[in-house]
């Protein structure tokens, strides 16, 4: 018999209410202290941190070096959580992450022993999620949407704050197993990785190959990440921002009335409703971190690229043309008014 | 939510002078919009004008003005309802300051947030972030209100094509000048057959006379026609055409001889019943009529011979206009019969025939006096419609500069013989009035059968002492011509500006009875204190009208055979191109051929 063995605990169990203030610092020194080790990517960071304090995953997509590991490593080193990285291969079963049961003997008995994967930590880096098979991507997803796993019956919750950054390389396609659409969107942020500017690459260049290597600081605990989290959803957002949220949703679906010619031309299927809720979320965070108290459209429009560039699926024709649903997005951002016109 | 509520919310949660700038802001925005849509209003405005001017080049919109004062009203009201309309609430103000203002939707948010009843500390903070961001709204740069190029651009356009098209004289003008005058002429001709309708009307009140009513109903009919379609000169000169062409046919051709006749038959008929000769000088129908009852009262009571008196009297009245009135002469005859038959049998039953007779002849007389109001109201309708279609045919015409004189009217016919002092043929030629067509010809018209003796003693004292006791034999009528062209230009005539005669001259008649000679006061007389003799005249002196009267401007003397020619031909052709009556054709032809220079 598999002995049930506790979960791991939460980083804090009793999360003291924050100040929008308190927010604002302790978002801003998560994102020094990674600046300290990322050179630029300011997007990438930022879009990062709305994802984890949305309680919520991330799917990073860029070409191999351009420090996607090197972000997730950072941010769980300034963030004082648990880390675990779980590099996918074809070969890597779902045991290999969730962990699996192991025989022990203890006291003269043998019995079944719950042995953790490397899903039970705060920050999971998820590397090259599309080199494993559907069925361990399952494993992962699963753990991802329920915040447990499951092995012979017995169900394992996983420790807050629980957060996935997913990485896959948009160049190599053969040997891999692209996420299916529905667990693509599980997915709170699909964020880009960029290739740096040559500015950039010249500070990357001097960080990298000299003696010095900077050294990055705790900015926030556990329970100051859960805390935010609870902070950022409080954020009040009128209803004409809110409907102007879904007002972008409806524009990803190519039935629905007035949407742009490129939703009508070349998309198959719009955004499910998890679209609008990453947007609505991702947009309270986005005004938190800008020092607001409400939801502006800006922020709506800010988060809506990373919140439905995955959600949104092209047909024959869109993929033949070669159109990305960033530019998709933008033109529903462009066609869709804020306010009535005067 | 209403308006009443958010502000009462607002002043409750944002405090009252956030509710104050608020309120500014909302005034602003309304003003922007007042003023945008005000524009728009004024582009409108601007193109349906210069549209209903470029329309009223193209048609002869009268009612061109009416109508751009009706567009502009309308649009002016429009744009006062939408002005009205378009108030904005205070969460529109709110929301269109957070758009334009770079507020990030703290005001729309704090608004929605005010209504609500919560504690929460994030919603405080917001209400009071909110209210700090729109204490430091500058309001007086808020809602500026600005010019839109689009509606500007075709607010010039429109009021630029506009003036320009309203200072551009309007071709239409002519022909709306010309449609309101033939409409004002339609007016005064309807008031004039009304008015012979109502006098037709009245005076058949007592003797009513279906003919009579059916002309004063067609007179009705006509008037009303008249001031309905009256600005189309053609149809209003048809429709007077036709009811010309009904009154012809009610026109007895013998209607004047008739009308002489049955005054001298009932002149006679009642110095016959009355036997007095001076009874009914005026040959009054009615007094004939009643004279002839009261023959009959009496002839009872009158003696043999008395009645056979009265009765060979009311037959040579008879006999004397049975030609004329012979129905009327007829019944009188019958009547003079039995009168004469009682007389002669002296019987009761006789008696009685015979004033049944006389009474029936009175009835006749009485018919032949209706039929002579008929004729007379025909005429007079006849008079009128003529009247009018020249009145309408002339409204919005050109007119001429002046009118041609009456053109060297023959002498009045020499005055004839005898040497009579003064008795110079009246000159020919009355200058025709300035504008009025067809000046009188002359007095050519008057028989040159003036009297040729004017009395010596004309006052200025003339000589030619002879009182000129026999008129002179000048009876051969003037021939003057006239001409009722209204201009003739020297070096010829000119075709483009010639509407043709609209009156021809008018024939004239010799009447020995009841003409227009008449005679002359006597101003002195031999034996008289202060008559002076005179000497004999040196016989008449041919005068020849001058043709410089009134309005003779032009330096042309017209040979009648050429203004003849002109005037005939452009009747014909008048006449072959428009739809004219028959019988007004005819009229027309005969006319002309009367006048046919016979040279």
């Amino acid at each position: 018999m598999t002995e049930p063995i506790p979960t791991t605990a939460p980083a804090s169990d009793a999360t003291q209410p924050m100040s929008p203030e308190e927010f604002a610092e302790l978002a801003s020194a998560i994102e020094r202290e990674v600046g300290t080790f990322i050179v630029g990517q300011q997007q990438l960071v930022r879009q990062t941190l709305i994802s984890l304090l949305a309680g919520s995953h991330a799917l990073l997509e860029g070409v191999p070096g351009l420090g996607k590991t090197m972000l997730v490593r950072t941010m769980s080193e300034a963030l004082d959580l648990g880390f675990s990285r779980i590099q996918f291969t074809p070969d890597l079963m779902p045991a290999d992450i969730v962990g699996t049961n192991i025989i022990v003997e203890e006291g003269g008995e043998r019995r079944f022993r719950f042995q953790q994967g490397p899903i039970f930590s705060n920050l999971v880096l998820a590397d090259e999620i599309n080199r494993a098979t559907p069925k361990t991507q399952s494993a992962l997803l699963e753990a991802m949407q329920e915040h447990r796993v499951t092995v012979a019956k017995q169900q394992y919750t996983l420790s807050e704050p629980f957060f996935v950054l997913a990485t896959q390389n948009p160049l190599e396609m053969e040997g891999t197993y692209p996420l299916p659409e529905a667990q693509l969107d599980r997915f709170f942020f699909k964020i880009d990785v960029p290739f740096p500017s040559e500015e950039d690459l010249v500070r990357i260049m001097d960080r990298t190959t000299g003696g010095a290597q900077p050294s990055v600081g705790k900015a926030a605990t556990g329970a100051q990440v859960l805390a935010m989290q609870q902070l950022a959803r409080d954020v009040p957002i009128a209803s004409h921002v809110m409907a102007y949220a879904i007002r972008i949703l409806r524009g990803t679906h190519p039935d629905t009335e007035r949407v742009p010619e490129i939703v009508r031309s070349f998309v198959r299927y719009g955004a499910s409703p998890r679209g609008a809720q990453a947007i609505v979320l991702g947009a309270k965070i986005h005004a938190l971190l800008d020092g607001r108290f409400n939801v502006a459209y800006a922020d709506v429009q800010a988060v809506a690229a990373p919140a439905l560039r995955h959600r949104i699926i092209l047909n024959f024709e869109g993929e033949a043309e070669g159109i990305g649903t960033d530019s998709v997005v933008r033109a529903i951002i462009g066609e869709t008014p804020t306010e009535p016109a005067e | 939510m209403t308006d009443r509520l958010v502000v009462e919310a607002v002043g409750e949660r944002l405090g009252t002078d956030a509710l104050a700038r608020l309120r500014s802001l909302r005034r602003r925005l309304w003003w922007r919009r007042a003023v945008r849509s005000g524009l728009v209003a004024l582009a409108a405005a601007a193109v349906g004008a210069a549209l209903v001017q470029l329309l009223a080049r193209a048609f002869p919109l009268e009612s061109a003005p009416w109508l751009q004062a009706s567009l502009v009203t309308v649009v002016a009201t429009a744009w006062l309802g939408l002005i009205i309309r378009a108030r904005p609430t205070l969460v529109e103000a709110a929301r269109r300051a957070d758009e334009e203002l770079d507020l990030r939707q703290r005001l729309g948010t704090a608004l929605e947030l005010a209504r609500r009843e919560t504690d929460d500390p994030l919603e405080a903070r917001q209400l009071a972030d909110a209210r700090v961001r729109l204490h430091a709204v500058d309001l007086r740069r808020a809602f500026r209100p600005s010019l839109a190029r689009r509606p500007l651009a075709i607010a010039g356009v429109g009021l630029a094509m506009t003036l320009l098209l309203v200072a551009w004289p309007n071709p239409q003008d002519s022909v709306i000048d010309q449609r309101r005058a033939a409409r004002d002429a339609a007016e005064r001709v309807a008031e004039e057959v009304e008015e012979i309708a109502d006098e037709i009307g009245e005076e058949n009140v007592d003797n009513p006379d279906p003919r009579r009513e059916e002309l004063e109903r067609q007179l009705r009919e006509l008037a009303r026609q008249l001031r309905e379609e009256g600005a189309d000169r053609e149809a209003t000169l048809a429709r007077i055409g036709s009811v010309q062409e009904a009154l012809a046919r009610m026109t007895d051709p013998r209607a004047a001889e008739r009308d002489a006749a049955l005054t001298q038959l009932a002149r006679a008929t009642s110095r016959a019943a009355a036997d007095d000769e001076d009874a009914n000088a005026e040959g009054d129908p009615e007094e004939a009529a009643r004279d002839l009852e009261e023959l009959g009262e009496r002839a009872g009571s009158m003696t043999a011979d008395e009645a056979a008196a009265r009765a060979d009297a009311l037959r040579q009245a008879a006999q004397a206009s049975a030609a004329s009135q012979p129905a009327a002469s007829r019944a009188l005859a019958e009547a003079a019969e039995a009168l004469d038959r009682a007389a002669r049998s002296g019987s009761q039953e006789d008696r009685e025939a015979a004033q049944e007779a006389l009474d029936r002849a009175a009835d006749a007389v009485r018919e032949a006096a209706g039929d002579r109001r008929l004729q007379r109201d025909v005429a007079r309708s006849q008079s009128a419609l003529q009247d009018g279609a020249r009145q309408v045919a002339r409204a919005g015409q050109p007119t001429g500069s002046s009118g041609q004189p009456g053109a060297s009217g023959q002498p009045g016919a020499s005055g004839q013989p005898g040497g009579q002092p003064g008795s110079s043929g009246q000159p020919g030629g009355q200058p025709g009035s300035s504008g009025q067509p067809g000046g009188q010809p002359g007095s050519s018209g008057q028989p040159g059968g003036q009297p040729g003796g004017q009395p010596g003693g004309q006052p200025g004292g003339q000589p030619g002492g002879q009182p000129g006791s026999q008129p002179g034999p000048g009876s051969q009528p003037g021939s003057g011509g006239g001409t009722n062209v209204r201009r003739i230009p020297s070096g010829g005539l000119r075709t483009g500006g010639f509407d043709g005669p609209t009156q021809g001259n008018q024939g004239f008649d010799v009447d020995g009875d009841h003409g227009v000679l008449s005679d002359f006061d006597r101003i002195g007389r031999p034996g008289d204190p202060d008559f002076v003799a005179g000497g004999d005249g040196s016989g008449g002196t041919d005068q020849s009208g001058s043709g410089s009267g009134v309005g003779f401007d032009n330096d042309a003397v017209v040979p009648y055979r050429s203004v003849f020619d002109l005037f005939h031909d452009y009747a014909q052709a008048s006449l072959d191109r428009q739809q004219v009556p028959i019988t007004l054709k005819d009229l027309v032809r005969d006319y002309f051929s009367r006048l046919e220079p016979t040279e």
